[in-house]
């Protein structure tokens, strides 16, 4: 994407607002995990490979937060 | 991504050239210094096929012809562009951005052979893109090498980084309607600040929420879930089917305006022409003057063909003569050398039975007699003599005539005068209500074309319309508000429902973060959409007021202001009372460049956006201090993001900026071509066919290659290279 930079610099900004139970500690993996599913659109021009590719990085974060409550 | 090197080979006449580009942050300009003829638009082109292929480059692919039109035919041209450039990607580490450049090189590849004509056949194009790192090169995947100049340099905007000075004018000047200038800043708009990606990602994850809600709904004991998650889906539907609805109606009221707008301007300018029945008085009017004065010419051409016909003409030529004439014929008839009275003079007489002085000749009169034998004796005397005396005669008739009728030569000329200075006033008269009748009846025929009650019914039955539209708009935005009220409370309800739904934890988070980060992108577009492009529209301003040297404050001041309307239009309000300036008419071209490209750089500033803006002939129509501060302000190093700018300039377009160019430019080359010899380059290189050449000089400089005829106009150092 073009305007990556301050696309992301914005999210960035606003994942400030992420509840502090689920993200505390995790705010620079879910910007990370939103620039990937950015970057989707630039690997592939298919719509299902992509969708594909989303739920994926939903579920790396869904794992990310579940070992975040799991932690002592 | 900036720009550091290309490699030009058999591109149009480009056959062998190399040109850098400063990637300087403290001197970010280029100057490549090239008279017309000499290469530049190549350049451009060459760059944008070496990026994005044939496709949109000419009329058709079969017609574009990208070697040189001296190559011979049936001989294959080998054409490549090989362009070597840098992207810095940004990650972020502890709150901190931490920058990673990687320099790539793009090679282009074809084989073209001319045919006869205009026919060329080309191989298909081969694309090589290299990543280069301290290991060496990597060759990109084709996909990589297509997403990576997809992600840096998109297609859908191409023609606002590589451009020329009066294409990039489509964003305010109207050729193609208001609607393609909106779409037109629409589309800059969006691409620039990523807009599309980020919907795109909206609906990717609007998809995955979907996806892991079905999960949780399909769960034992979540059927509360499942008829709140139905009612959602429900309410979602019926949203996008209103926004659906909203976007045709606005669609719809855009045209309608664009309809009123243009029969708005129909009736102003029929409005213009006049009454018709004030215009069909005037033509008959027109009329009965012209046939008045064409019956008036008519008389006076007759009266001038009588003139030509009076004797009294001869008077004018010849009257002198005719009475020295008279007076030798006499002398001779006084010495009897030529009988006194003519022959046919005589018998006239003795026909008639009347003397010429009067007394009868009646039969057996010894006047008679004598007559008689006067014709015997005249008879006698030989032709000559008796046609000298006739002459005698009808000579002394006609000055008798000219006597009696007292009319002199000065008369007949100044009748003549009198005649022609009048038909030639007639004549004016006839030309011009000639002209006054063309012209009523030219606009007759106009407002007869036009059905002037119909455009206004019609004005009347779309203005209604319009308002209409302006009414269901409102009206559906209260319903899409109501809506997203409607869709929150729903979400609330889901959120407390799903609480009670017992599946696993990691079906439960799945679905939370899949909410949040829709929330998160959701909340950038809507930042981007409104923040941003007010930002836009603020900084679009600021550097236009400025390249125009407008100050609001100054009541004389011919620009108060220029933004982005939520229309996505570029407005221009005037000085002084603030009215809407039509960028068509009322907006020079040296604003209208300084306006586009200020729009351009402020949508990039904003958007961040590190791409090389490389502008073909970029200051026409621009001088003195609209000039300098164009370039002044088109061009100063950014202290907060990255800028490349390549600017293609004629000498000219570089007199007068020769000082900011030595402060801003970390390059400056210049290219010529050979065919310009002797015509205006001064040497020879003593190439076989027309060839374009690149050469070191700087805008202050000439060498054996670039030397021109009129460089000593331009106060040039001459360089030994």
């Amino acid at each position: 994407m073009l305007a990556h930079r301050q696309a992301m610099r914005i999210l960035g900004e606003n994942a400030v607002e992420l509840v502090d139970e689920r993200y505390d500690g995790y705010r620079a993996d879910v910007v990370r995990k939103l620039r990937a599913v950015l970057d989707a659109q630039a690997r592939t021009d298919s719509d299902v490979k992509r969708q594909a590719e989303v739920l994926g990085e939903l579920d790396a974060l869904a794992a990310l937060v579940a070992s975040k409550r799991q932690a002592p | 991504m900036k720009l550091r090197r290309v490699t030009i080979k058999n591109f149009k006449l480009l056959t062998d050239v190399e040109v850098s580009f400063s990637t300087s942050a403290e001197k970010p300009l280029t100057v490549i210094r090239a008279e017309n003829g000499s290469g530049k638009t190549s350049l451009l082109y060459a760059l944008l096929w070496a990026f994005y292929g044939t496709k949109d480059l000419g009329p058709s692919p079969g017609e574009l012809r990208l070697s040189s039109t001296h190559w011979p035919p049936r001989e294959p041209c080998e054409i490549s562009v090989r362009v070597e450039f840098e992207a810095t990607d940004y990650e972020t580490y502890a709150g901190q951005e931490r920058p990673t450049t990687t320099t790539y090189v793009l090679t282009r590849t074809v084989i073209e052979t001319p045919g006869d004509g205009n026919v060329v056949t080309r191989e298909r194009e081969g694309l090589i893109v290299h990543a280069q790192s301290d290991q060496g090169a990597d060759r990109l995947e084709d996909a990589a090498a297509r997403a990576l100049i997809r992600r840096l340099a998109p297609e859908e905007i191409k023609n606002i980084f590589f451009t020329d000075g009066d294409s990039v004018q489509r964003f305010i000047t109207g050729e193609l309607g208001p609607k393609a200038r909106q779409a037109a800043v629409h589309e800059a708009v969006r691409a620039l600040l990523g807009l599309d990606s980020l919907r795109t990602a909206v609906l990717d994850l609007e998809h995955a929420r979907a996806t892991f809600r079905k999960r949780l709904a399909a769960a034992p004991g979540a059927q509360a879930l499942e008829e709140i998650q139905s009612k959602i889906d429900l309410a979602t539907t019926s949203q996008a089917a209103l926004t659906e609805r909203e976007t045709a109606a606005r669609e719809r009221h855009v045209n309608i305006t664009e309809a009123i707008d243009k029969r708005d301007a129909r009736l102003y300018e029929l409005k213009d022409l006049g009454d018709r029945d004030k215009i069909t008085k005037q033509r008959d009017v027109a009329k009965l003057a012209l046939t008045t004065a064409e019956a008036q010419l008519e008389a006076q051409k007759r009266a001038q063909r009588d003139l030509m016909k009076n004797e009294s003409i001869c008077w004018t030529f010849i009257g002198s003569t005719l009475e020295r004439g008279i007076g030798v014929l006499q002398g001779l008839a006084d010495l009897n050398v030529i009988p006194g009275t003519a022959v046919e003079v005589l018998r006239d007489r003795i026909e008639l039975g009347q003397c010429i002085c009067g007394e009868g000749l009646e039969e057996g009169s010894a006047r008679r007699q004598a007559v008689v034998a006067l014709l015997q004796e005249q008879l006698r005397v030989e032709p000559n003599r008796q046609r000298l005396t006739g002459l005698l005669h009808s000579s002394r008739l006609l000055h008798d005539q000219h006597q009696q009728q007292e009319l002199s030569g000065e008369g007949w000329l100044a009748r003549l005068d009198e005649i022609e200075t009048s038909r030639a006033g007639i004549e004016r008269q006839i030309r011009d209500q000639a002209e006054a009748l063309k012209e009523c009846e030219e606009a007759l025929r106009r407002l007869a074309d036009t059905d002037i009650n119909r455009l206004l019914d019609a004005q009347v039955r779309d203005r209604a319309k319009r308002d209409e539209f302006v009414t269901e708009l409102a009206e559906l935005a209260l319903k899409i508000a109501e809506g997203k009220a409607e869709l929150e409370q729903l979400e609330q309800r889901y959120e407390v429902a799903k609480a009670q739904v017992k599946v696993s934890q990691n079906l439960h988070d799945r679905v939370d973060v899949s909410d949040d980060l829709l929330r998160l992108v959701q909340k950038t577009m809507e930042t981007l959409e409104s923040e941003y492009l007010d930002r836009a529209s603020e900084r679009m301003n600021d550097l236009f007021m400025r390249i125009a040297g407008s100050t609001p404050e100054v009541p004389t001041a011919v620009f108060n202001e220029v933004r982005i309307t939520q229309g996505y239009d570029i407005e221009v309000q005037s000085g002084g009372y603030g009215r809407t300036l039509d960028p068509d008419f009322e907006i020079n071209g040296a604003s209208k460049r300084a306006l586009t490209l200020s729009f351009i750089w402020a949508l990039m500033e904003v958007a961040d956006v590190s791409a090389p803006r490389i502008i073909d002939t970029p200051l026409g129509m621009t001088s003195g201090g609209v000039k300098q501060r164009f370039v002044d302000l088109l061009t100063q190093p950014p202290s907060d993001h990255e800028l490349q700018i390549v600017l293609l300039m004629t000498r000219s377009e570089v007199a007068g900026v020769e000082d900011l160019i030595d402060a801003r430019a970390g390059m400056v080359e210049t290219l010529s071509c050979s065919y310009q010899f002797p015509i205006d380059l001064v040497n020879d290189w003593g190439e076989a066919g027309p060839a374009v050449k690149a050469c070191a000089c700087t805008h202050r400089q000439s060498c054996h290659v670039c030397a021109r005829l009129d460089d000593h106009a331009h106060k040039l150092i001459y360089r030994e290279g």
